[in-house]
């Protein structure tokens, strides 16, 4: 065990016996007489119920979270009292800033409601009959791994910070494990999807291994949600666009829509954070666009590696012979990820000019 | 940064190239050939869909998956082909052996996860809250409750993710099911949370005895050692918690929010005790270490019987805080703790560790707890 709590309290007799009185029937009831902000939070619209902005009340609410946190490192709840003792959890990181975004607690309420059942919303019998060749489909299937190792990360980087995440940000870090939960349900899906066509999972391959690697590994929250939530999360939800342009089978539109529907949130929450970190700290652009400068580099890695590209060229032509007059689709469809990132890390207010990217797609792809 | 790409694509011509080259027509369709045996899968069961297990077919089963994995240290999904050696960047996974988080019937447990989630926001009738007289004293009681339940169950997100993103990819339903816990009880801690402030109170004290078993569970040296203290003992305590806090719930509106909470508690305590149980199964040499580490944690747990939340139950219990009412409350509370020390010795039984019963720490604290209701 790593943990010894210094007051061994199972034998401690004040405590034991403290206990036991209160079983003889000697209740102090000092808690019923707490000094504490009464609220009556109820939904202020019915249809969607009490919502976690119905809660941003008084101390209770995030409006009141102190931009570096110095008052609780234990796990009470916010705006509860706390008694003295409380034990340090270890939070490491304890600035609002660092992982903050004001849409994050409309977005877990989003990703509560909108939950779907995968297993049951997608048509898979429409997967009996495919409606294109074998090898479209051996190119889905490609695609379909590449995106399941993708979601995986995005499944793995919430699931890295968590709990390094002071307890106050509890919107925030349930929001994190909606994105855990999402990205998981993604991978499960993509996977079923390659297995079920029939022709089963595609190649791992390193360029994309360098891409993930680059973004797990970030040093920092920041670095790794902007990697995570903007350039992967962008790329992903591209991949999904165009998915659902190339295949008319029922089973991908519908994973399309649903999974673009699912990743659009980790966008909108990638932007909103980075807005919000550069609001209150704007020193940190110049190392986010850095960072986002070594990953986007990386990206290019895997949008000019053999198999990713005859991967998607294949899917865009429907079969190898006329693959390579999808070309100029599969160029259109680079630059338009390019424009879209750099129009992102624009609005969330990182430089954008003459990035990896954009010079990958302008002169490389000219 | 940590990690900087093996190359640098600005400046590399053999890359540029070979892009435009690409770009041209030229594209090698040689993973086309790649062997892959064909599979045919399709849903068993129609009402249920295309369910992971319907997938465990040939390279893709968990059965033609090695005990330990050591060909993949990336993110590759179960039966992807593998990058050749070790041209596969290395993530880093640390949990490569099946026994270090597989449980009987995960894939069972991910599947009704998913099937089973709800929504804090609208399935608690929360306008139904004014249709129900709740004293003061009560609400008070309920809300100190409230605080003690929003406080601990978020422990279950926090020590699940510290441990999923180390594990192998392989074991994607292990991954998935930690997932789903972690959004369980985001969503547990939210709707005690919202509980607490929604009808004229708010949070009271937090635990300073809860905290440090927290800290217990959050710093366990391994994931099996985390996983039995917060599944398997943590866990199975609050199950029994809250079927007690049903019972002696002020109003419908709680009964149904604890209802909810319950069928998510029991998934995760049911996928515990079968990752405890394979373990057993698999590894018996863990058992001494598996038992040396529950001896403490026993301890530690008990600082879960906190004074306030003590209290807080007996007047729900009793429903007030005349003398007649607290002997009644102390009457529900103690049938109820007996039962939650009974329970989780069963618990161990099922899962392979029988001598828990007797070699438990928790066997002093149940028998002065009896006493002391004796003696009342």
């Amino acid at each position: 065990m790593a943990y010894y709590a210094r007051n061994d309290f199972f034998h401690n007799p004040e405590l034991i016996a403290r206990s036991v009185d209160i079983l003889k029937g000697n209740l102090t009831l000092d808690w019923m007489k707490l000094d504490i902000e009464r609220v009556r939070c109820r939904p202020s619209h019915p249809d969607r119920g009490l919502v976690f902005d119905d809660t941003n009340v008084g101390s209770y609410g995030w409006d009141r979270i102190p931009e570096k946190i110095r008052h609780n490192f234990s796990m009470a709840p916010r705006g509860a009292v706390m008694p003295e003792g409380l034990p340090h959890l270890g939070y490491d990181i304890n600035r609002k800033s660092e992982v903050w975004s004001e849409n994050a607690p409309a977005l877990y309420e989003e990703s509560k409601s909108r939950h779907w059942v995968p297993s049951m919303a997608v048509p898979w019998e429409a997967l009996q009959e495919l409606g294109h060749s074998e090898d479209m489909e051996r190119g889905l299937a490609q695609l379909y791994t590449d995106l399941c190792c993708m979601v995986t990360l995005l499944e793995d980087v919430p699931s890295k910070w968590v709990w390094h995440i002071n307890h106050e940000l509890l919107e925030l870090k349930s929001w994190q494990c909606a994105q855990m939960f999402d990205a998981a349900q993604l991978a499960d899906i993509f996977r079923k999807r390659a297995i079920a066509g029939g022709t089963g999972l595609g190649r791992d391959h390193a360029p994309l291994g360098e891409l993930l690697k680059g973004v797990l590994d970030s040093g920092t929250y920041p670095c790794a949600s902007v990697g995570a939530f903007l350039l992967l999360s962008g790329l992903v939800q591209l991949l999904l666009r165009h998915l659902a342009a190339v295949s008319s089978n029922a089973a991908d539109q519908t994973i399309a829509r649903f999974g673009m529907q699912d990743v659009s949130r980790f966008i909108a929450y990638g932007m909103g954070h980075a807005r919000y970190l550069l609001a209150v700290r704007p020193h940190e652009k110049a190392s986010l666009a850095g960072h986002l400068d070594e990953l986007e580099n990386l990206a290019v890695g895997l949008l000019g590696s053999p198999l990713f590209l005859s991967a998607l060229a294949l899917v865009t032509a429907g079969d190898r012979e006329r693959a390579a007059g999808a070309m100029p689709q599969v160029v259109r469809l680079y630059r338009a990820f390019a424009d879209e990132h750099g129009a992102r890390r624009a609005a969330a207010g990182i430089p954008a000019d003459e990035t990896p990217l954009s010079i990958f797609v302008r002169e490389t792809l000219a | 940064m940590s990690y900087y790409g093996s190359t640098d694509y600005s400046y590399n011509s053999d890359f540029n190239l070979r892009v435009r080259d690409m770009k041209k027509g030229n594209l090698d369709f040689g993973w086309l050939d790649d062997a892959r045996e064909k599979v045919e899968v399709r849903p068993r069961d129609p009402r249920r869909g295309l369910e992971v297990s319907d997938c465990e077919v040939g390279p893709y089963a968990i059965e033609a998956t090695p005990d330990i994995v050591r060909e993949n240290r990336g993110l590759a999904p179960r039966g992807a082909l593998l990058t050749l050696g070790n041209q596969q960047p290395d993530l880093g996974p640390s949990l490569n052996k099946k026994t270090d988080v597989w449980a009987y019937r995960v894939q069972r447990y991910w599947e009704e996860a998913v099937s089973r989630q709800w929504n804090v926001s609208t399935d608690v009738p929360w306008q139904d809250l004014d249709k129900y007289e709740i004293s003061d004293e009560l609400e008070i009681a309920f809300c100190q409750l409230c605080t003690l339940l929003s406080e601990v169950e978020m422990i279950a997100t926090d020590l699940p993710a510290k441990w999923s993103h180390h594990m192998n990819s392989y074991f994607q339903e292990v991954k998935g099911f930690i997932a789903t816990q972690c959004i369980d009880e985001a969503r547990h801690s939210e709707v005690f949370r919202k509980r607490a402030l929604a009808n004229g109170v708010g949070l009271l004290r937090a635990s300073v005895r809860g905290e440090h078993a927290l800290k217990g569970i959050l710093e366990a040296d391994s994931y099996s050692e985390g996983s039995v203290f917060l599944h398997v003992l943590g866990e199975g305590f609050i199950l029994t918690l809250f079927r007690s806090s049903e019972f002696i719930s002020p109003s419908p509106v709680e009964q149904r929010m604890f209802q909810l909470v319950m069928q998510d508690e029991a998934r995760h305590v049911s996928y515990g005790l079968q990752h405890l149980k394979y373990l057993m199964d698999e590894c018996p040499e863990y058992r001494p270490q598996i038992n040396s580490f529950l001896d403490e944690a026993e301890k530690h747990l008990s600082g879960l019987f906190n004074p306030d939340q003590l209290e807080s139950m007996i007047v729900l219990g009793g429903k007030g805080t005349s003398p007649g009412c607290i002997q009644r409350g102390i009457e529900v509370v103690g049938a109820f703790q007996g039962k939650q020390i009974d329970e989780y010795f069963h618990r161990c039984e099922r899962a392979g560790l029988p001598e828990r019963r007797e070699r438990s720490p928790l066997l002093e604290l149940q028998q002065r707890m009896l006493a002391a209701i004796q003696a009342a």
